[in-house]
């Protein structure tokens, strides 16, 4: 299709979104709820957009991703009230937010904080929505030539690059968390022989685990415990004048912005690296880059636009691996991909074929999604303050009850329930431990898509593992899985340092720290 | 993943910076700019009794707790290896002739063996780091008595644990709900002794009694004896344990707390129950006297308006 018929066959299809009145009022109510969502502390986007997935199911699909996308949305954004209001990130996402958010805020400049970090979320979500329709079709036709070897790398690759990021202490207990979600994804019957494998004779697994009583339990459950645990008693926010869209100071910071959101899409694309991550490297790259970095801290409004932007933007970075490889880009995105398979779409680069017009569909949900939050953020701001004034010991078991009907309602099987609480209890015990839970559901949602396409490239070549190593994209991502493991091991960096620095020496360069060491084990 | 601060904290110098969270990682933990950044966005910011200053574990306790993962992890891989080598490899399954490629066995021999391997990589980081002589020199010194944060962390588990495997397969589901809520916020939210001692030893006494009933051959099925029972003990608990609170608090400001416990507690399921059963079409996971007479009510209604 060329560019003006792609053009306006997105305004047809947003027309057709906008003709049916449901589909504004659950926009705009999921919306608020997702920005109320993300307020309240312990709270987190994948959760909302999980326990949302279980009111979604009797929805058609475009009515059910508007709710999911607007929620997820909201709740990115939402994250920024607190963080700004009483120094606390709603979300992991909005934590970079805090650190100037909430200096302003004690300045009396609370609601300009929450106009920029408003309009900057606006902003981001609209960039990451250009880059996914932008770049998705062309990954998706790149995609179509991919092979059962590439989609099991690809799978691979996203849980030991998943892994490898989101670990705070030693990096292989990413990767033992992947692991450990793949090995959660072999319970059930296998997709191609039928074998039930760690069913023990209970046909309530024959069917596998679900993700969705999974992502309620890691999600869910160890905030509850981590919150009461520790008697959290949230500072009151101070009142909140009228909150104003900010644009003069936004187009003063247009380069933050722009540069943030590259930073968003390009590591919301990552395979299980999410918004939180986003936040912080861009809020960090913004105060490196600054003349001024003193000033970061200290209530700086770039700090605020750059982690506010970078959060929003990745949005759309995360559902360009989840549109056109099947892979989520962030933990939010993971349930997306649950949510979808519920409603019998299968995400990944046969999707142009299975049901053209889907990309530009989501492209134009995310676009009505970010408007709804743009505008509830400037009109709704202050209710969404009060949200804030309920304890946390009240609503925390609220939740913990909705965990419960949520994880049973999709499959009414009454072990998804004992599932959830299992998996929930053993989240909070890795997380006290260090270890990411992200590449655990991404692990689950990936295990089957592994399995299968590892034993069909297998069945394909009789047996053989050449083919892995003759084909040019397979190779590549060998290549990078391999870089990726390298790189944490001690023995290798030494031997890299010891190689750059020979050959700094012989080039008679000084040296400096190298932008490749954010991502493989240099001091930062 | 979030992350919150306690409120012991109140100074924003003792909030790490991103860059002063790098410069604070320990030898011996990675110390890689996006996973510093990372670090910096976990739950746990604050000091507490076994943190470091820059908000993660105290680097000898992670080592300590590491040593315990790994043996746990390398069984769970092995018990993964030893039951996967009973799949089917290059014998027939369903009258298909198989070849080890695409056994079923293959995938899990593979995660299992990774598992296995990176389990041995972190006990071999516990032993030399010198985690797993601490783990081996706690066991005869663990103490009995629990700090209030660990006797809370049980609390909360054991609740939801009472009220998933215990209350919800076998009580209406309003009732479950209530009682759960009626002591979880009574116990966090009211937070007095005098208060949540009665409450929590009824709601665990509850479930208790309903799984020793079970085990005795009770049948927990829709309209059965046992059920209706349970479900009129459970309304019996809640009425008694709100009465009790009411004649226990003696200044206002507890009274207006203790009121907003049992109002959540009737209220919440109130409301999701018939939106999960008559919106949602989700049937509940247990439908008791309670849920039943909402059905009556339902349907008295909808005769009414027809």
């Amino acid at each position: 299709m060329d560019l003006i018929g792609q053009f306006s066959s997105f305004f047809v299809i947003l027309g057709q979104l906008l003709l049916d009145p449901r589909n504004i009022v659950l926009l705009m109510l999921s919306s608020f709820l997702g920005i109320v969502f993300g307020a309240l502390p312990g709270l987190t986007a994948t959760l909302g957009v999980a326990l949302l997935t279980t009111l979604t199911y009797g929805m058609p699909v475009d009515t059910a991703l508007i709710t999911l996308l607007a929620m997820y949305v909201g709740a990115v954004y939402g994250g920024s009230f607190p963080s700004i209001l009483i120094n606390i990130p709603g979300t992991a996402a909005s934590a970079a937010t805090a650190m100037d958010g909430y200096p302003m805020a004690l300045r009396g400049e609370g609601a300009q904080a929450l106009g920029l970090t408003t309009t900057a979320s606006f902003i981001g979500t609209i960039i990451g929505m250009l880059f996914l329709v932008a770049s998705a079709p062309l990954i998706a036709d790149m995609a179509l030539q991919f092979a059962s070897s590439e989609f099991f790398l690809l799978a691979f690759f996203g849980i030991v690059i998943s892994g490898t990021l989101t670990s705070k202490d030693l990096v292989y207990k990413g990767w033992i968390a992947g692991l450990l979600g793949l090995a959660l994804s072999t319970i059930g019957r296998d997709r191609l022989q039928f074998y039930p494998r760690f069913t023990e004779g209970f046909p309530a697994l024959d069917a596998g685990i679900e993700v969705v009583p999974v992502l309620i339990g890691a999600f869910g459950i160890p905030q509850i415990i981590k919150v009461l645990r520790d008697r959290l008693v949230l500072g009151r926010p101070a009142e909140v004048g009228r909150i104003l869209p900010e644009f003069r100071t936004i187009w003063r910071n247009l380069k933050h912005i722009v540069r943030s959101a590259l930073i968003g899409v390009g590591i919301g694309a990552i395979p299980g690296v999410g918004e939180d991550i986003a936040g912080w490297v861009s809020y960090g790259t913004a105060k490196n880059t600054s003349k001024h970095p003193e000033r970061y801290g200290e209530g700086e409004p770039a700090g605020v636009i750059s982690s506010e932007t970078a959060n929003n933007a990745c949005i759309g970075g995360a559902l360009i691996p989840l549109l056109t490889l099947g892979i989520p880009g962030s933990p939010p995105a993971v349930m997306l991909l649950g949510a979808l398979m519920l409603h019998g779409v299968n995400p990944g680069p046969m999707i142009t074929f299975e049901r053209p017009g889907f990309l530009l569909e989501v492209t134009a949900i995310l676009l009505l999604a970010s408007l709804a939050m743009w505008i509830n953020g400037i009109l709704l701001a202050r209710q969404v303050v009060k949200v804030l004034r309920v304890p946390t010991t009240i609503f925390l078991p609220i939740i913990a009850v909705l965990c419960v009907i949520g994880s049973y309602a999709l499959g009414l099987n009454i072990i998804n329930l004992y599932l959830m609480v299992a998996v929930g209890v053993a989240a909070y015990f890795l997380t006290e431990y260090e270890y990411p839970i992200s590449p655990l559901v991404i692990g689950v949602i990936l295990g089957p898509m592994a399995d299968e396409n590892l034993r069909r490239a297998l069945m394909i070549s009789e047996g053989s593992f050449v083919p892995f190593f003759t084909r040019p994209v397979s190779l590549i991502l060998i290549a990078v899985i391999l870089l990726t493991i390298l790189s944490q091991i001690p023995a290798y960096k030494r031997w890299r340092a010891g190689l750059w620095s020979s050959l700094m020496r012989r080039l008679g360069w000084r040296q400096t720290t190298k932008p490749a060491q954010l991502f493989d084990g240099g001091e930062g | 993943m979030s992350w919150v601060r306690p409120r012991s904290i109140r100074k924003r110098s003792e909030f790490p910076s991103p860059r002063r969270y790098s410069a604070h990682f320990p030898e011996g933990r990675r110390a890689v700019a996006i996973s510093s950044v990372a670090a910096a966005s976990s739950f746990e910011f604050a000091p507490q009794k076994h943190c470091g200053r820059d908000g993660l574990k105290d680097t000898r306790e992670l080592r300590k707790g590491d040593f315990w993962a790994a043996i746990l992890i390398l069984g769970i891989s092995m018990a993964m290896i030893a039951v996967s080598t009973t799949f089917p490899m290059t014998d027939s399954y369903g009258g298909v002739q198989n070849v080890w490629y695409v056994s079923p066995a293959l995938f899990p021999l593979i995660v299992g063996g990774a598992l296995a391997l990176l389990s041995l990589v972190l006990l071999a980081k516990a032993v030399s780091s010198g985690g797993a002589r601490d783990a081996i020199d706690a066991i005869g010194t663990l103490s009995p008595r629990l700090a209030e944060r660990d006797i809370r962390l049980l609390l909360i588990v054991t609740l939801i644990g009472a009220y998933v495997y215990a209350l919800v397969p076998r009580v209406d589901f309003f009732i479950a709900t209530a009682l759960f809520l009626q002591a979880f916020v009574v116990t966090f939210y009211v937070d007095r002794t005098e208060l949540s001692k009665p409450a929590l030893l009824v709601f665990f006494a509850y479930a208790v009694i309903l799984v020793i009933a079970t085990m005795a051959g009770a049948s927990f099925t829709r309209a059965s004896d046992a059920s209706i029972v349970a479900d009129g003990i459970g309304i019996v608990a809640f009425v008694v344990l709100a009465v009790i609170g009411f004649l226990r608090v003696d200044d206002d400001e507890l009274r207006r707390r203790f009121r907003i416990s049992q109002w959540v507690g009737v209220i919440v399921p109130l409301i999701l129950c018939p939106v999960f059963k008559y919106f949602l079409l989700v049937p509940l996971p247990f439908e008791g006297v309670v849920v039943r007479a909402m059905d009556v009510v339902r349907y008295g209604l909808r005769n009414l308006l027809a």
